[in-house]
């Protein structure tokens, strides 16, 4: 059951990373873009700035013309409209036209920076999977090495493996897990641990006693390291559940 | 193994009636968990939560083989037999499974070029 946890926990983990290290791929990417816009927005408002500045001596030129054509100067935009001179009308139209534009261009800026701050927080965020590709891993290794040495730590802490353990169901000590591995490596330590743990989970001491040996009868007949490990998995899911539940135990456990 | 809720009937699903139609094949003779489900193509995990019914039911009983393991060269197998009770029982579940299954059958359309049976 540990070994399941720890692949459980190796695999979440390992999701994890490879969700964050995407997050943070398509973070990045994001960011390149919106900085690519605000720059573009920035130069846009430079050259709206320079634009206006311009305009805006224009139109003072003009009124400037204006001025002298109604005290008698005779200048090359007077029409006879009174009030303002028509280059200025048009260059004002033109002048409030630009200024629109410049707000939409401030509104735009603004929307592109907010994107980069938001950005720029969730790479902050993905700092950890962005910046060590091994991370992942590294902490799958640790779940797995801290599962395995803390069940090793634990030993019988509760009846359930005590009784076990003087069954006989489990081999824990570390003699017994060596004996298994060199017999069948990592499968055969699965095998035995699932069944053991079937074992246990079942209610009644005469059914652990009678299932324990014909589960081993079966596990001697079945060939093939990781055939008997796919069996003991699904033994160990579903036998137990319903054997308790025939017996009509499986309200007075907890599985 | 004497069970609480001996001669009630157990809970009858397809993968029941499979145990029961491939026991059936050989009422008589003892089978153990590995080659009911190997024949019925279960996992044993599946198998060995039905037997345990059938056997509270009192359809099935079990012993266990009498060999020595140490000159078998393996564990001892517990053998499942059909009782008396048991193989009429079964017939007549595995009968009412088959009309249940029979009208969803009858019920199909016929193709116009297939002549009617």
């Amino acid at each position: 059951m540990i070994c399941l946890l720890a692949l459980a926990a190796s695999v979440h983990f390992y999701a994890l990373y490879d969700a964050k290290t995407v997050a943070a791929n398509r973070a990045l990417e994001a960011s390149r873009k919106a900085n690519v816009v605000l720059a573009n927005v920035k130069r846009e408002i430079l050259a709206s700035q320079g634009y206006q500045k311009s305009l805006k001596a224009r139109v003072a030129a003009d009124r400037t013309i204006f001025t002298d054509e109604t005290s008698g100067i005779a200048g090359p935009g007077f029409t006879g409209v009174a009030g303002f001179g028509p280059v200025a009308q048009e260059d004002q139209m033109i002048l409030n036209r630009d200024l629109r534009i410049l707000r939409t261009v401030v509104g735009d800026v603004q929307t592109a920076q907010r994107t980069v701050g938001t950005t720029e927080r969730a790479i902050a965020a993905d700092d950890f999977a962005a910046r060590s590709p091994q991370a992942g891993l590294a902490w799958s290794l640790v779940a797995l090495i801290g599962s395995g040495l803390l069940a090793a730590a634990t030993g019988p802490l509760n009846a359930r493996r005590s009784i076990v353990r003087q069954g006989g169901y489990l081999p824990w000590a570390s003699q017994d897990w060596q004996r298994l591995y060199a017999a069948g490596g990592w499968a055969q330590v699965l095998t035995v641990m699932l069944v053991g743990s079937a074992v246990a989970s079942l209610g009644h001491p005469d059914d652990r006693d009678r299932y324990g040996e014909e589960w081993a009868g079966d596990m001697a007949n079945i060939s093939g390291k990781w055939r008997r490990a796919w069996w003991a998995i699904t033994l160990r899911i579903f036998a137990p559940h319903g054997i308790n539940s025939a017996r009509g135990e499986l309200s007075a456990r907890k599985y | 193994m004497a069970r609480k809720s001996q001669q009630a009937a157990p809970r009858m699903t397809l993968h029941t009636l499979a145990v029961l139609q491939a026991m059936l094949e050989d009422p008589t003779s003892a089978h153990y968990g590995l080659e009911i489900a190997n024949a019925v193509n279960f996992p044993t995990g599946t198998v060995y939560p039905i037997m345990a019914r059938l056997e509270a039911a009192g359809w099935v009983s079990s012993t266990w083989e009498n060999v020595t393991p140490s000159e078998e060269g393996r564990p001892r197998r517990r053998l499942y037999t059909l009782t008396g009770s048991g193989a009429r029982a079964a017939r007549q579940a595995l009968a009412d499974g088959r009309r249940l299954i029979a009208p969803a059958h009858s019920t199909r359309l016929q193709h116009p070029t297939e002549s009617p049976a």
